[in-house]
């Protein structure tokens, strides 16, 4: 195979429920998580009534008040983290760089509370009183598109769409673009904004969890998202959008950056499974196969698993991972960020953060909330109290979604 | 890059939109010069100032379709399912190539909102408690994605684009990087799209929906015909279809994308974007302007759009080129996420087939603009090479670079 560029991560953007990058990473590591009870919109009577909401986060710290008034609150969030990014990368790009610099966005719904706004008036007052104002903001690529204009950039524009691994995906597409040439740097990551309609939408179809499970029956009504323990019941949902700065080695060298992680590479592949469920157990060999292929496979110390504390997903991965480490590295640390920021469509762009910045810091997200593991689980999984790992060589991002599609994502030490 | 990638070929070809119900129908009606923009009966449009599009009547799902599958598809599902159809059973792809190894990549930018409308108004009116679970599980713009790989058994990676406009233009790049890279050996690519209330409504209340069929470049023009529809095309290296013995039709050689970095619904008053797409896509082609004999235009007949286009135009290929540029949205109508890949599938059948098709309902052109714009009637022409235009909401501009197999 021909020798590709080697892309790595220099910076690193986000609004999430755990605030930004520092915070979320000194949270996340400490085992905290962002579920609150739904104050904003009615969740119902019964639970589940939790979520996890973005905090810590003015969006005119980011963006100015008259692009502001016309923005979406997806599209600030994305706004937002891409301006993070760039400042966490400290590139400054001039208006001919900015031209070049790409912009890759994943997301599974978008301006979800603006669609919900427009299609409530066509509704109830009839096409001639829908709002023009609103309109444009409902692409799914409004997002992308406010993070051009705002920042200047004028490179390959992209929006992946994947249900819950958008964010992976569109790092994937980003990947691709640099190693394909169209260009040395691209923003790229993803999330997806909590909308009323949605939480009612998987509320009714059963994949929330309705909340801990007390001795005896019954829950408590305190929402959980437990990734991989045996008693877990379903995810939490969450909302935020996380953004990496990708750039060609070489593009990152001459500036003198330093690289969180290499993103050495990317398996895409998918298994049958209906399009609004996860995946039965099983192993996707294909995958093995692309990854065997990428420097570092061998060296996988760290695994970032989607695993969401539904009972499909998470035994799907523990199938899945099992199968792919194999004998080669049977003693990587499994964790997840679901127990923490929850699930959304771009959550995965959380869990290439979390990759990179174990590499960086050598140190691993502990599954928090874990009590019992699934005894049908075979992985060695970041409990509290496991030992740190004593070296992270490569960290590997697993992304399932309903429907079937997988992705892989390899990233190691630059 | 371009030096070592494997040529990309197109082997399979499938559509379904206003103008016809597969590729043979297409290529007639677009030789003919028909324009497929009627009224709307899809839904009611009564308060709307425009009641015109191109509809797709022929609107059957597949009668081999499982029971449960028919009632979950969406109107997009079932327009990307027949086209896939057509083109898979053309190419024999699945006959040759392992599951794994072939990919799937759309683009689009409504999915199943059309159903999603009916159940939204169901809650608001009260008529129902809950969300019905077959219209919302298939609203996302991922699930005909998903809906193609499961009935034909696809297994490679698998993505859905949403550059609005520009989605399926989009596709047709990423699975051109997909076969240069060596991650498949085969993808189904292209887009699909279905009308809608929201968009038709958008669009009326931007005053951006033409009260009578579309006249691109016209003087006259008077904004755009929403149209729908799906296209799919199946591509694989130059190699791998030649060792299969399979037929090409069109070689996809090069694409280009950016963002205007302007405004989210004007076009960059200079062109900017629409300009960089087309170099980009030239240069990754690895050709010059002056190897392009056709474009076939985004041309929406918005009075901004088509300006700025034929500006750029006259930008990257010279005040006065040699070339013809047509829009075939006076046919079959602005088919959104599918116009991308609809218009890739024409430019495609002109090179095989030798003419330009016709901007249909352009009676008196700009005259400030030194086009060859086709009015009225296709006519007969050996091209080199052609460029297909997308642009999109949120400033995204798409060019893709077709060729000779």
């Amino acid at each position: 195979m021909r020798e590709l560029a080697r892309v790595v991560v220099t910076g690193i953007g986000m609004v999430s429920p755990l605030g930004p990058l520092p915070r979320f990473w000194h949270r996340v590591r400490a085992g905290e998580h962002g579920f609150v009870p739904i104050d904003w919109f009615d969740p119902g009577p019964t639970p589940p009534a939790t979520a996890a909401r973005v905090r810590d986060w003015q969006p005119k710290d980011h963006i100015k008040p008259t692009s502001l008034r016309r923005m979406d609150r997806f599209s600030q969030m994305a706004v937002s983290a891409c301006r993070m990014a760039l400042d966490d990368g400290a590139l400054a790009p001039s208006a001919t760089e900015a031209d070049a610099i790409g912009v890759v966005i994943g997301c599974a719904y978008g301006n979800l509370l603006e669609t919900e706004t427009f299609l409530g008036g066509l509704i109830a007052k009839g096409p001639a009183l829908a709002n023009p104002m609103i309109f444009p903001n409902l692409v799914l690529n409004a997002a992308a598109g406010y993070v051009a204009i705002e920042l200047g950039l004028r490179g390959p524009n992209s929006t992946v769409c994947r249900n819950e691994i958008s964010g992976e995906a569109a790092l994937a597409v980003a990947y691709d673009t640099i190693v394909c040439g169209h260009a040395d740097v691209v923003l790229a990551g993803g999330g997806d904004e909590l909308s009323p309609v949605l939480f009612h939408v998987n509320k009714d179809l059963g994949v929330l969890s309705p909340g801990r499970r007390r001795r005896g029956g019954g829950a408590s009504g305190r929402e959980w998202s437990s990734p991989f323990d045996r008693d877990r019941n379903g995810m939490v949902m969450g909302e935020g959008v996380a953004m990496l700065l990708l750039e060609r080695a070489e593009h990152a060298r001459a500036r003198g950056a330093t690289p969180y992680a290499e993103l050495v590479g990317h398996a895409m592949r998918s298994v049958a499974a209906p399009t609004h469920l996860w995946p039965r157990p099983a192993a996707v060999p294909a995958i093995a196969d692309e990854l065997r292929r990428l420097r570092a496979a061998d060296a996988i110390d760290v695994i970032v698993s989607c695993a969401n504390s539904t009972r499909d997903l998470d035994a799907f991965e523990a199938t899945h991972l099992a199968a792919l480490l194999g004998e080669r590295t049977p003693g990587a640390l499994v964790t997840s960020v679901k127990g923490a920021i929850g699930e959304f469509g771009g959550a995965g762009a959380f869990s290439v953060a979390a990759a990179a910045l174990a590499l960086r810091d050598r140190a691993v997200p502990p599954l928090a909330t874990l009590r019992r593991p699934d005894p049908a689980c075979a992985l060695r999984l970041a409990t509290t109290d496991a030992p740190p790992p004593a070296r992270v060589r490569a960290a590997l991002v697993s992304g399932t979604a309903r429907g079937g599609a997988c992705t892989a994502l390899l990233l190691a030490q630059p | 890059m371009q030096a070592s990638a494997p040529q990309v070929v197109v082997t399979g070809l499938g559509t379904v939109n206003a103008l016809g119900s597969s590729v043979a129908e297409f290529a007639a009606a677009l030789r003919a010069g028909t324009s497929a923009i009627g009224p709307v009966t899809l839904f009611d449009t009564k308060g709307y100032r425009a009641r015109i599009a191109a509809q797709v009547h022929d609107d059957d799902a597949p009668a081999t379709l499982p029971r449960a599958l028919r009632r979950r598809s969406s109107r997009s599902d079932v327009f990307a399912l027949r086209a896939t159809a057509e083109a898979l059973a053309e190419s024999g792809i699945t006959d040759a190539v392992a599951p794994d190894r072939i990919g799937v990549v759309l683009g689009g930018t409504t999915g199943g909102m059309l159903r999603a409308e009916e159940c939204l108004r169901a809650r608001i009116e009260g008529r129902s408690a809950r969300y019905g679970a077959d219209p919302i599980i298939g609203a996302p713009i991922s699930v005909s994605a998903d809906v193609v790989a499961d009935v034909f058994d696809l297994r490679g990676p698998r993505l859905a684009l949403s550059t609005a406009c520009s989605s399926s233009g989009n596709a047709l790049g990423t699975a051109l990087d997909w076969l240069r890279l060596g991650r498949v050996d085969a993808v189904v690519t292209g887009g699909t799209e279905s009308l809608c209330r929201m968009t038709f409504a958008g669009f009326n209340a931007l005053h951006a929906l033409s009260l009578e069929p579309c006249r691109p470049f016209d003087r006259r023009r008077a904004g755009l015909s929403l149209g729908e529809g799906a296209a799919i095309l199946v591509v694989e290296s130059a190699t791998h279809a030649a060792r299969r013995g399979a037929r090409a039709h069109a070689a996809l050689v090069g694409w280009g994308n950016s963002a205007d970095a302007h405004h989210l619904t004007a076009p960059h008053p200079q062109g900017t974007g629409a300009i960089l797409a087309m170099t980009r896509a030239l240069a990754n082609a690895g050709l010059q302007p002056a190897d392009i004999d056709y474009i076939n235009a985004h041309g929406t007949g918005t009075p901004l759009n088509d300006a700025v286009e034929a500006a750029a135009i006259g930008i990257v290929f010279g005040e006065a080129p040699h070339l013809a540029v047509s829009s075939t949205k006076g046919a079959v109508g602005h088919t959104l996420g599918a116009a991308g890949a609809i218009e890739a599938l024409a430019t495609i059948l002109a090179l095989r087939d030798g003419f330009v098709p016709p901007t249909v309902n352009l009676e008196e052109p700009e005259s400030e603009w030194a086009l060859d714009l086709v009015p009225g009637r296709s006519r007969d022409a050996t091209l080199r090479y052609a460029l297909s235009n997308s642009y999109g909401f949120g400033g995204n501009n798409t060019s893709v670079v077709l060729g000779h197999a």
